[in-house]
């Protein structure tokens, strides 16, 4: 046998290569879609964690923290007499920090003694509009709980704010209702509004039938800027079923204002994720759901009402 | 010749496979345009968002001509065929306590508006009428205060 003989033809060679590129080719998405439904599951985790954590706040305090612990200069009803509690736009999430063991977060937040943004004040001098500069170490934390491992964002935005994927529920009234003080801000029908709270006696529905908090996407832009520290009506860590699950930011219904968008952004208040074909909900009871983006707005809607009166199943 | 054949085999069942990922398991949408009319005259903006019973809802928005293309998922893909409840939201918010209706206020949902489409397959035409009913466009005053600009945040 000569040297010839012993070695690999240039066929062969290719006919190897070919069939190892097939087997990755065949490989690569599968190892993909296990990278991303270990994401999700990451995600739907951090739901949990969340919605145990209001159930562990109702618990000891006798109701739910409000969606946003201020009213934005509105001094009627649940707002009236308390100037203290007139304008800080502190989140539910910052309220639930030590029910998901990050107490230590909390107290350099300083949460008694003051809020995050805007730091209260008056409105009739404009005081008080800013953040609260003197915590700028705490505001630069973005605790991993509120991110979900899919989405793409940054973790700070460009005002070195954190940004967050999580919202919680306002109810079905969103850009429809315009920036509504009582159906958008403070009387909205699902559980979480401005200055009001909720006890888990309120959720007629049911807790497992109700949904608490859902995710966002592009929380670092101004069409869906997320700040988990801050509640604000359509953005923030506060959104609606208003518009159809999953609707890109920037379309669907808007508040339009005279001349274009209202304050220039066109803001939809959508819940959105970045998962395949639909988004995780955490419920009442502490359990997390998938919704499909293809979920018909009714039944949509009547998941995000705390007292709708709605018979709903929720669809695999 | 044979072994050729056999050679073929596997390529054609990946090429299969291939296609089969290429499904998107959205239902199927037609392409939608239309305008409307509120007493005959175009509507000169808002959204209009049709509401099919057990599928995503689609929308678009209205133009100073009162035309509108549908969006279910992205792009311009219109609707699912059938025949849908719709509702026109044509607000402006002029400030924090006062909002002008272009259209009733009962337009605004489904459960109030009254108003449906057929959609059979493709259209550029699908008309939607409104009517004052004798009203005509108000300005609307809401108890309230200010609204902090959402954007500083």
């Amino acid at each position: 046998m000569n040297a010839a003989r012993r070695g690999f033809t240039l066929v062969e060679l290719l006919v190897v290569i070919a069939i190892i590129g097939i087997l990755i080719g065949l490989l690569l998405p599968a190892v993909q879609s296990v990278r991303e439904a270990a994401r999700r599951m990451q995600c739907g985790n951090n739901l949990k964690q969340i919605c145990l954590g209001f159930a562990n706040y109702e618990v000891l305090q006798g109701k739910y923290p409000p969606g946003r612990m201020g009213c934005d200069c509105w001094l009627s009803d649940v707002c009236a007499g308390n100037k203290t509690y007139q304008r800080p736009g502190t989140s539910g999430f910052v309220m639930i920090l030590p029910q998901v063991e990050l107490q230590s977060l909390y107290d350099a937040l300083g949460f008694e003694k003051g809020a995050v943004y805007p730091t209260g004040g008056s409105c009739d001098d404009g005081s008080g509009a800013g953040w609260n500069v003197g915590l700028e170490d705490a505001l630069r934390q973005r605790p991993a709980v509120f991110a979900c491992p899919s989405d793409t964002i940054p973790v700070l935005n460009s005002a070195n704010r954190g940004v967050g994927s999580y919202a919680m529920v306002q109810g079905s009234q969103g850009p429809s209702y315009g920036i509504d003080q009582r159906r958008v801000k403070h009387y909205n029908n699902g559980m979480f509004c401005y200055r009001t709270v909720h006890k888990e006696s309120d959720v007629r529905d049911g807790t497992s039938h109700t949904m608490y908090v859902g995710e966002t996407v592009a929380g670092d832009t101004p069409e869906s800027s997320n700040v988990w520290l801050v509640g604000s009506r359509h953005l923030s860590s506060l959104r609606s079923t208003d518009n159809p699950l999953n609707t890109p930011p920037g379309e669907g219904v808007i508040v339009m204002g005279s001349g274009g968008p209202l304050y220039g952004v066109r803001v939809n208040g959508a819940f959105a994720s970045r998962h395949s074909g639909g988004a995780n909900f955490g419920f009442g009871d502490g359990h997390v759901g998938f919704l499909s983006e293809n979920i018909d707005l009714a039944t949509y809607r009547a998941l995000s009402t705390r007292d709708g009166g709605e018979t709903v199943s929720i669809p695999e | 010749m044979k072994p050729i054949r056999h050679g073929l085999s596997p390529l054609v069942c990946l090429s299969l496979l291939v296609l089969a990922g290429c499904g998107d398991g959205r239902p199927e949408r037609v392409p939608v345009a239309g305008q409307v009319l509120i007493d005959g005259k175009p509507l000169t903006g808002g959204f209009v968002r049709v509401v099919p019973e057990d599928a995503r809802a689609a929308q678009g928005e209205i133009d100073e001509n009162g035309h509108f293309r549908l969006t279910t998922f992205d792009g311009e893909d219109g609707c699912v065929p059938g025949t849908h409840a719709v509702c026109v939201n044509a607000a402006i918010t002029l400030g924090p306590e006062r909002i002008q209706w272009l259209a009733p206020v009962k337009y605004r949902d489904t459960s109030t508006s009254g108003v449906t489409v057929t959609v059979e397959g493709p259209t550029d035409d699908l008309t939607i009428e409104l009517t004052w009913g004798g009203g005509q466009p108000f300005v609307q005053k809401m108890e309230g205060g200010g609204d902090v600009d959402p954007g500083a945040g």
